[in-house]
């Protein structure tokens, strides 16, 4: 009971400090008994990532190695973009860890959000060790274990489900909201409202996320903005506010849709282009719209496997890699940094969101013109398979 | 917004994280490196783990020592060689992008005068420094030295609660300044001794817990 209710405290102290780095020490775990020809599955190492997927591998009766690299104590998809999750990262860790004496093989489960920011040559180079992509939820473990340690196409894609919304917007509202607090010490009165008024907006933005409008011309944030505004007035009309402290919270339900509706700055999954562009054209579009040179394109594949939102497919006809579904892409830009030909263009040129810095010589190449490239977008739309764990264009 | 406008002022490090660093350590920074800078003599082959931006290496060179910098961050070299530049010291810098476990792969054994770190172990947990200086050890010539300045967790029960409350109260705007935190390296004087080196000097700055370890070779 005490156990269970550490548990949940702990999950939520930790639900709302998500945007705070929590490092745990860089270790080797046993899980259960593993042996000599047992799978070694890597982790960042932030505290709660750590945690929850310790008790997916002993739920599951997994017995293996648990690396634990340094990820200076933040979650393992903003540590590789930020170049804080790299090949040396991991390399220190199989050194430290001695791991060429503890097993026979040569195989490390990693998390597909490390690709942004993990060159998998340098470390089979360095220590002999072939990285190998696992399922990018924690939760489809013991199901890519069952399954022969194969994924399938589900287990590769980011879902944004209710919790991977909800998770990192309500950290992020207490992140923004600390920093309020500091302004609002001259008006505690506000301090309650504000904080509702905060938490609730998040939750009806990020929450309800699928059955809002699609944002297009402001469609989301004029429909969101008009419900928040009528269920405040009602407060109000039911309060009987005065016109003067109507304002005052409308005020600050604004400027809290404002932040939300940017989603707080781009610092959870969802928002994929920068305020500025946003202000500009009124919708979520990528700065980032892949497009692949035939040419450059070595059919490795390599990109495949690390796309979370199924952006890309291999031709079936010329065995290459085009973009199938660029709409969808979130700027994680894995793809260019596993890429080992450069074949990947930014069809849309221009500027990117600029929050990847692991990836030496991307502006370069991403400014580079994608115009002799025009044939290719022919892809985009394209009837797929699903074949394994990625798309086909047959 | 103020998170925001700090977020977007140090990321776009390195440029930054000098003034970043400086902030964070009291201004102090500067005169480590001045204190690390006046041992080394000319000629002097000097191994620089986690070099940064380069400020030390530059301060070392200009006695007339030769440096290697080894970091394992491209943007943090590509910083370190245009300061060489800057003061026309390139050709006593080397750079290697590589991790601190692996420094031995890139060296002979007992090539170094000196190997020095600033502020850059702090993030290994002592297994990961029990590694590093076991390999330090071997690279170093015979009474070769090691001179390591970082934040070190004090020693007493008293002194270290009270360092606790105050890293626990300077933790926010730490974060907001450099966007993570620097944690303390825990029993590093027992590490180097373990490692085959005698602990030879230790200063320790006031008002903050950066000290600075002079460690000698034992042959």
């Amino acid at each position: 009971m005490i156990k269970k209710i550490k548990k949940i405290l702990e999950y939520c102290f930790h639900l709302l400090t998500r945007h705070y780095d929590f490092p745990t020490e860089c270790r080797m775990e046993r899980i259960g008994n593993p042996e000599q020809d047992s799978p070694i599955f890597l982790s960042g190492n932030y505290v709660y990532t750590v945690n929850w997927l310790k008790s997916v591998l002993i739920k599951a009766n997994i017995d293996c190695y648990l690396l634990i690299a340094d990820a200076s104590g933040s979650n393992v998809w903003c540590a590789a973009g930020m170049n804080e999750f790299t090949e040396h990262d991991i390399i220190d860790a199989i050194n430290v860890a001695e791991l060429s004496k503890l097993v026979n093989h040569k195989k490390i489960i990693a998390p597909p959000f490390a690709a942004p920011g993990v060159d998998k040559k340098a470390i089979k180079r360095e220590t002999g060790f072939r990285i190998i992509w696992g399922p990018a939820h924690l939760r489809d473990i013991p199901k890519y274990v069952k399954n022969g340690y194969q994924r399938n196409y589900e287990m590769c894609i980011v879902n944004n489900d209710f919790r991977d919304r909800i998770e990192p917007a309500m950290s992020c509202a207490v992140a923004y909201l600390l920093t309020i607090f500091v302004l609002l010490i001259f008006f505690p009165d506000l301090i309650l409202g504000v904080t509702i008024i905060f938490f609730g907006v998040n939750f009806f933005f990020h929450g309800l996320f699928p059955f809002l409008p699609k944002e297009k011309s402001y469609h989301r944030t004029i429909f969101g903005t008009a419900i928040l505004t009528i269920i405040l007035s009602s407060i109000a009309l039911y309060r009987k506010w005065s016109l003067s402290e109507f304002f005052i919270w409308e005020g600050i339900l604004l400027s809290s849709i404002l932040l939300a509706i940017t989603d707080m700055c781009g610092s959870t999954n969802i928002y994929k282009t920068t305020i500025i562009h946003w202000l500009k054209n009124g919708n979520y579009e990528s700065l980032f719209n892949p497009i692949i040179d035939p040419k450059a394109c070595n059919g490795c594949g390599e990109c495949l496997k690390v796309c979370p939102k199924g952006v890309l497919a291999k031709s079936a006809l010329t065995k290459k890699t085009v973009a199938v579904n660029p709409k969808d892409c979130m700027e994680c830009l894995a793809c260019v940094k596993q890429c080992p030909t450069k074949a990947i263009y930014n069809k849309k040129g221009g500027k990117l969101k600029n929050d990847v810095k692991s990836i030496p010589g991307l502006h370069e190449q991403m400014a580079r013109d994608a115009g002799f490239l025009i044939n290719e977008e022919s892809w985009v739309g394209a009837q797929t398979e699903i074949k394994g764990e990625i798309k086909i264009v047959p | 917004m103020l998170l925001y406008a700090w977020m977007l002022f140090v990321e776009t490090a390195p440029e930054r994280y000098d003034l970043g660093m400086k902030i964070m350590t009291l201004g102090r920074i500067d005169r480590i490196k001045k204190i690390i800078a006046d041992r080394i003599k000319p000629g002097d082959k000097i191994l620089d783990i986690g070099c940064g931006t380069g400020t030390l290496a530059v301060r070392c060179m200009k006695k007339g020592a030769y440096v290697t910098g080894i970091d394992s961050s491209e943007f943090m070299l590509e910083q370190a060689m245009k300061n060489a530049k800057a003061s026309g010291l390139e050709e006593k810098l080397t750079v290697i992008k590589d991790s601190a476990t692996q420094i031995d792969k890139h060296f002979e054994n007992e090539t170094f005068n000196y190997v020095i770190a600033t502020c850059s172990l702090g993030e290994f947990p002592k297994s990961y420094l029990e590694y590093i200086f076991k390999r330090v050890n071997k690279l170093l010539k015979k009474n070769g030295k090691i001179i390591i300045a970082d934040e070190m967790q004090p020693e007493g029960k008293w002194r270290r609660l009270f360092y606790n409350i105050i890293m626990g109260i300077l933790w926010i705007p730490q974060f907001l300044i450099v966007r993570r935190v620097a944690y303390p390296i825990k029993g590093l004087p027992e590490i180097i001794e373990n490692s085959g080196a005698t602990i030879t000097e230790r200063i320790k700055l006031s008002l903050t817990k950066i000290q600075i370890l002079f460690a000698e070779k034992v042959n």
